[in-house]
């Protein structure tokens, strides 16, 4: 049985907080509590010596926060942020340091964390919506600046067509090949595009484009 | 081997800089450091460096740490039972500077003032208008008296005049007085006008249309016009029609009827005279003037005065919702899962199920703790008491509940509202902790200033500082509160030192500056990282 625990590593200031998350997971019978910690600091220290298999890691703690160290500890363990600020700073900065999961308490629900933990445990992610929406917003703002920043170039369909394929790392060979096109005419074109990009060469073209 | 105890394997070693027990006392320098001059003097020489500000070694830094504050156990044990040179009967002395860094549990900067500091609501309107007529009777009083004196000085019959000016100046100041008294007054307008009007009309059949009158029925217009605006013109405006009257009245007196004699000097006479009446309506209008602008200035006032009441009950209400949020809110959190837990663990973990049962019930009785705690300081502090006699009453308080004298030098001193709420916060729990753990004889309690700081220090003569094994019993014990006091402490940007010995007492100094840096957790933070 105790081949699929999950090794869990709790870190929260609370110490009420701590006895109620490790009671809901104890009780599952499926994950081991390997150690507790109530800072940040402590947190790392005790990841770094039991290598759980899932961090389960609050924000506002003394000592060091919890996403002051969240990138150190995931990179050694899952983690997961479970917190009761679910701010769109918050939730973007621990997507970004590389969370595999967010929870807030706001929005959890007990059956959710065991969930939750297990999902991560095998190597999925777990946001709760509140966290959910904030990365679906934070990837559209993404995706629409980008497509403002490409429609104020004023490429046309083709020349935007004929920059992606620069952009995937064709020759111009390649790319006369694929539009059906000759050579000559993929210069002219990347004439243009250079001209209302504003740049000289191919990797500054690549540059702005993507940037 | 599912560790329930969740520091297994938590070697002081593990946690660098996050704890180290107290050094070995070679020599501790006095026998009852805590009841000497101050904590720090009460620490042996080779360890001071930890307790300054920039030590080069880490300092014993603790969070809100259940792990953290258990590991000192074993190494205060392991130290204390160390032989120490010469001095086998030296106790263990456990010293732990707290402080913070990089923990935004707190917003920087202070707090709005409180409602209470806040100076009386703004004057109602009645009192503005009341205090305008008050003017405008003393006015009135001192012109008639001026009045009678050169009637007495000029007429051949001064009689008349001065018993007018009597009567006028009489009334007056009686209507002063009654105003000065009731400003409620000025909400029934009509009869006073009436009133005033009849006293006028007593005058005018006394004394004539001579000067007091003027005075009068000129102040009458001007008093309407203070009580009621613009509204009162027609009182004006039969004011003036009786002042035309009047001036007919006396011009024909000045030119027999027929008679050319007094030519171009009665004409200019006779101008002059015209020119009088209206001054009844210049000065209603002048007084329902400065009426309005009394009134607008007075709703200037009451608005702003009901903005910055709005602001401060705000920030108050904020740091109501992080203390509740950081103590009760969270405690109940944690219940709700263990709670949740429980009935599940009967069936697949029964194994489990009392020690579940024990956690809900620790927990409901640290949220109610805390929550009486909340509203314990809430009751406490009206923010209008100085910040010593708070402090007396708290101890006084705490001294007739447990029965143990407190001493101490209490100084009068003033700090920033929020400083002042975590130092009373800090009080509260040093002196619960000592009734409830310290089986001390007596207490000190110290409020002093010193280089830019406010100390705040709570000493017993008790069993001090044992830490209990069990992570769990923390949190009921009184450690848990101690790293509290020290975030408490650091939240306004000071630091919380505890000096305790085995059977030798406690002493728990908080430092803070008078007023929270504009960012609180900084300067905490400064002598970690110098260390």
């Amino acid at each position: 049985m105790n081949a699929a625990v999950v090794r869990v590593v709790l870190v929260d200031d609370n110490p009420m907080v701590r006895a109620g998350v490790r009671a809901l997971l104890e009780v599952d019978g499926r994950f081991e509590i390997v150690a507790e910690a109530s800072d940040g600091a402590a947190g790392l220290a005790a990841v770094r010596t039991h290598r759980p298999d899932v961090t389960l890691l609050d924000h506002r703690m003394p000592v060091a926060e919890g996403l002051a160290v969240l990138s150190r500890i995931s990179e050694l363990s899952r983690t997961i942020l479970l917190t009761s600020d679910g701010s769109e700073d918050v939730v973007a900065r621990a997507l970004a340091d590389g969370a595999s999961g967010f929870l807030t308490y706001g929005e959890l629900r007990p059956d959710e964390l065991v969930a939750a933990v297990t999902a991560v445990a095998e190597g999925r992610a777990w946001l709760s919506p509140g966290a959910a929406s904030v990365a679906v917003r934070s990837l559209r703002s993404r995706a629409e600046a980008q497509a403002q920043r490409r429609i104020r170039f004023g490429l046309t369909p083709r020349e935007r067509e004929l920059v992606e394929l620069v952009v995937s790392g064709a020759t111009n060979a390649q790319i006369a090949a694929h539009l059906v096109v000759s050579e000559k005419t993929v210069k002219n074109h990347l004439n243009h595009i250079y001209a209302k990009l504003g740049v000289t060469t191919r990797t500054q073209a690549v540059a702005r484009w993507t940037g | 081997m599912r560790g329930r105890r969740p520091g297994r394997g938590a070697v002081p070693a593990e946690v660098p800089g996050a704890v180290s027990g107290a050094g070995p006392v070679v020599g501790a320098p006095d026998g009852d450091g805590c009841w000497g001059p101050g904590p720090t003097a009460s620490v042996p020489s080779g360890r001071a460096s930890e307790l300054s500000p920039g030590a080069r070694r880490p300092t014993i830094r603790a969070g809100r740490a259940a792990t953290t504050a258990r590991k000192a156990t074993p190494t205060t044990t392991h130290r204390a039972r160390r032989p120490a040179p010469a001095r086998t009967t030296v106790p263990a002395l456990t010293t732990a500077i707290f402080h913070r860094e990089g923990c935004s549990r707190s917003p920087a900067g202070p707090y709005p003032a409180r409602v209470t500091d806040l100076p009386a609501a703004a004057p109602a309107p009645a009192d503005g208008i009341a205090a305008l007529c008050r003017f405008l009777l003393l006015a009135r009083t001192a012109l008639v008296v001026t009045t009678a004196a050169a009637a007495v000085l000029i007429t051949a019959d001064p009689w008349p005049t001065v018993a007018a000016a009597a009567l006028a100046a009489g009334w007056s100041v009686a209507g002063g007085v009654a105003l000065a008294r009731r400003p409620g007054l000025t909400g029934h307008p009509v009869p006073l006008l009436a009133a005033d009007l009849a006293v006028a009309a007593g005058i005018l059949a006394i004394a004539g249309a001579g000067p007091v009158f003027l005075a009068v029925s000129c102040t009458s217009a001007a008093l309407s016009g203070a009580a009621c605006g613009v509204r009162s013109a027609p009182v004006w405006a039969g004011l003036t029609a009786v002042g035309y009257v009047l001036t007919a009245l006396i011009l024909r007196s000045l030119t027999p009827a027929g008679s050319g004699a007094g030519g171009a000097g009665g004409g200019t006479v006779a101008v002059h005279l015209t020119a009088v009446p209206p001054l009844h309506v210049l000065a209603g209008l002048g007084a329902s003037a400065a009426r309005s602008a009394v009134l607008r200035q007075l709703a200037l006032a009451a608005a702003a005065m009901a903005a910055i009441e709005r602001s401060a009950i705000a920030g108050e209400r904020g740091r109501m919702a992080r203390e509740l949020h950081d103590s009760v809110a969270q405690t109940l959190r944690g219940l709700s899962f263990a709670a949740v837990a429980l009935p599940a663990s009967l069936v697949r973990r029964p194994e489990l199920a009392g020690e579940l049962a024990g956690t809900v019930a620790r927990a409901a009785q640290t949220a109610a703790d805390e929550a009486r705690d909340l509203l314990d300081t809430l009751r406490a502090d009206d923010g209008g008491t100085p910040l010593a006699d708070v402090v007396r009453q708290a101890c006084a308080a705490w001294s007739d509940r447990t029965g143990l004298p407190v001493q101490g030098d209490l100084h009068p001193l003033e700090v920033a509202v929020d400083v002042r709420h975590e130092l009373l916060r800090i009080l509260r729990e040093a002196l619960n902790n000592v009734e409830r753990h310290a089986r001390a004889s007596a207490v000190r309690v110290d409020l002093q200033a010193g280089r830019g700081a406010v100390h705040l220090s709570v000493r017993d003569d008790g069993v001090g500082f044992a830490v209990p094994d069990d992570a769990r019993a923390l949190a009921g014990s009184g450690h848990y509160g101690l790293i509290g006091m020290a975030e408490r402490a650091a939240r306004v940007g000071g630091t919380l030192h505890v000096t305790s010995r085995a059977s030798g007492g406690t002493a728990v100094v908080a430092r803070v500056p008078p007023a929270a840096p504009a960012t609180a957790a900084t300067p905490a933070a400064q002598p970690t990282r110098a260390g």
